[in-house]
């Protein structure tokens, strides 16, 4: 009997935390990947392993999760590194580039998304930094520790991506126009 | 010149505003809510981790039907949804532990309760389709996906018809007030009503919903309560049933109400849904009437 209700409350706090967490981690999968189903395929992988260590994971199964998914990201990140990425600078370019690279689950959405659009052509490791310490909020060192690089790495691949994006973002300027104006008078 | 620190809070804030309308599929919520999950082999500690106001948090709380925390708070932000939901055309408070979610976020939008006749009617005395009656008449339709902290997901469909007059001559009592529900609506307007336990094949609700469902029924052997309806379901609705549900069947509930607006006129309401009962249908119905008593 004990065992029955524990089991139920095990499979409602699951459930909840399901309900919750998707938005959130197919936000940050969709950031770091490049197509609809690899991202879908983050999440349900992330799940399934929560679901599996779920009397460890509820005791914080978000962050749980965020591991987990970092994990997956990570692998999926180094497999994806051997393939082109596609530089910031041609992002003024957009309209030229061929239609088909722009893939298919965020197009319709991501095209009017620019932070977005611009997080996803940043180079992986960036990207992913990116993901971890804005979205995922984590800290500098646990973003080091889910990508498995150091702490140094973290900031720097932060400020070279804050400045990608500021560039890419600013208004009417052409991005080799436009100089590095980030400056770096505070450190997380 | 802009600083990292000023960068990183913009790029915070326009992160988790543009990515509010990056929405997950039912498929893939259902998906994660069908994930197995081992359970815990001893005592459950810190068993309360998910308060209902906490649980449903602020990842559904956006859009049109949300208050203006959710993009600014992010993942780890606890305010709790909206407890209201628009029912027959006026704003009710949900039954306690409830939370509506947004639109966006599940599809009770693409829920059509088709080929479910009711052999009642409020509209004529002698027993015709209400559904029928209800398609007959202009009407203002309101759906809501609804979080459950003990059920999960479900659907409130919600229809009110513009007023019509009953046929000349016709006996202007409900055929069904006191006969089929034997809870009178006193402090409404509601002058007939009719409720009724239903189940509904899997393959007619959302994904997020049939999943959702059936782990419910699924892991506590019982579903939601069972009918008090009576023999009225000829005409393909299943008679409701307190022994659960099987994985091709959703639990779910009818209510019926007719509504004299004056003049001789009334008008039709429909509510239903899946996995609230009867019970909670009439509370919800009697809640949106009562200012109109």
């Amino acid at each position: 009997m004990e065992s029955t209700k524990r089991a139920r409350e095990d499979d409602e706090s699951f459930r909840l935390f399901a309900v919750e967490a998707t938005p959130v981690l197919y936000r940050a999968a969709s950031l770091l990947v490049s197509d609809r189903a690899a991202a879908e395929d983050l999440v349900q992988t992330t799940f399934l392993r929560v679901a599996r260590r779920w009397p460890v994971a509820r005791k914080a199964p978000f962050a749980y999760a965020k591991r987990v998914i970092a994990n997956l990201a990570r692998d999926y990140l180094r497999r994806s590194a051997r393939r082109p990425t596609r530089p910031l600078e041609h992002r003024g370019n957009q309209a030229d580039c061929d239609r088909a690279e722009i893939v298919d689950f965020t197009a319709r959405v991501a095209e009017r998304l620019e932070v977005v659009q611009a997080i996803r052509e940043l180079p992986p490791e960036q990207r992913a930094v990116v993901v971890f310490r804005y979205y995922l909020d984590l800290s500098v060192a646990e973003t080091a520790k889910q990508l498995a690089i150091a702490e140094g790495t973290v900031k720097s691949a932060s400020s070279r991506a804050l400045a990608a994006l500021e560039r890419s973002l600013a208004p009417g300027v052409e991005p080799d126009e436009h100089p590095l104006e980030v400056s770096h008078d505070h450190r997380t | 010149m802009t600083t990292e620190p000023e960068l990183e809070e913009h790029l915070r804030s326009s992160l988790r505003a543009e990515l509010e309308m990056l929405v997950p599929s039912d498929e893939l919520l259902a998906s994660a809510l069908a994930a197995p999950v081992r359970h815990s082999p001893g005592p459950v500690v810190a068993a309360a981790l998910f308060v209902p106001a906490a649980a449903v948090a602020t990842v559904f709380v956006t859009g049109a039907l949300g208050g203006p925390g959710a993009a600014r708070n992010g993942p780890h932000a606890s305010s709790p949804g909206p407890d209201s939901a628009v029912v027959l055309g006026h704003r009710v408070r949900l039954p306690k532990g409830y939370r509506l979610m947004s639109s966006s976020n599940i599809s009770c939008q693409q829920w059509h309760v088709s080929g479910t006749p009711f052999a009642v009617s409020f509209m004529l005395p002698q027993a015709t389709d209400v559904s029928s009656d209800l398609a007959l008449l202009a009407t203002q339709h309101t759906w809501s996906g609804i979080l459950s902290s003990k059920e999960g997901l479900l659907c409130l469909d919600s229809t009110i018809s513009t007023p019509y007059s009953l046929p000349e001559g016709t006996d202007p009592t409900s055929p069904l007030i006191g006969s089929n529900w034997v809870s009178p609506i006193l402090t409404t307007s509601i002058d007939g009503a009719f409720a009724q336990g239903s189940t509904f094949s899997a393959t007619t609700v959302p994904a997020t919903v049939r999943s959702s469902s059936s782990a419910v029924s699924g892991n506590s052997g019982a579903g939601v309560s069972g009918a008090t309806g009576t023999g009225n379901a000829g005409a393909g609705v299943s008679g409701a049933s307190s022994s659960g549900t099987s994985s091709s069947e959703v639990q779910g509930s009818f209510l019926y109400i007719r509504i004299p607006v004056g003049g001789g006129q009334y008008e039709l309401g429909k509510l239903v849904s899946l996995q609230l009962t009867e019970s909670q249908l009439v509370a919800l119905a009697t809640q949106a009437l009562a200012g109109a008593a």
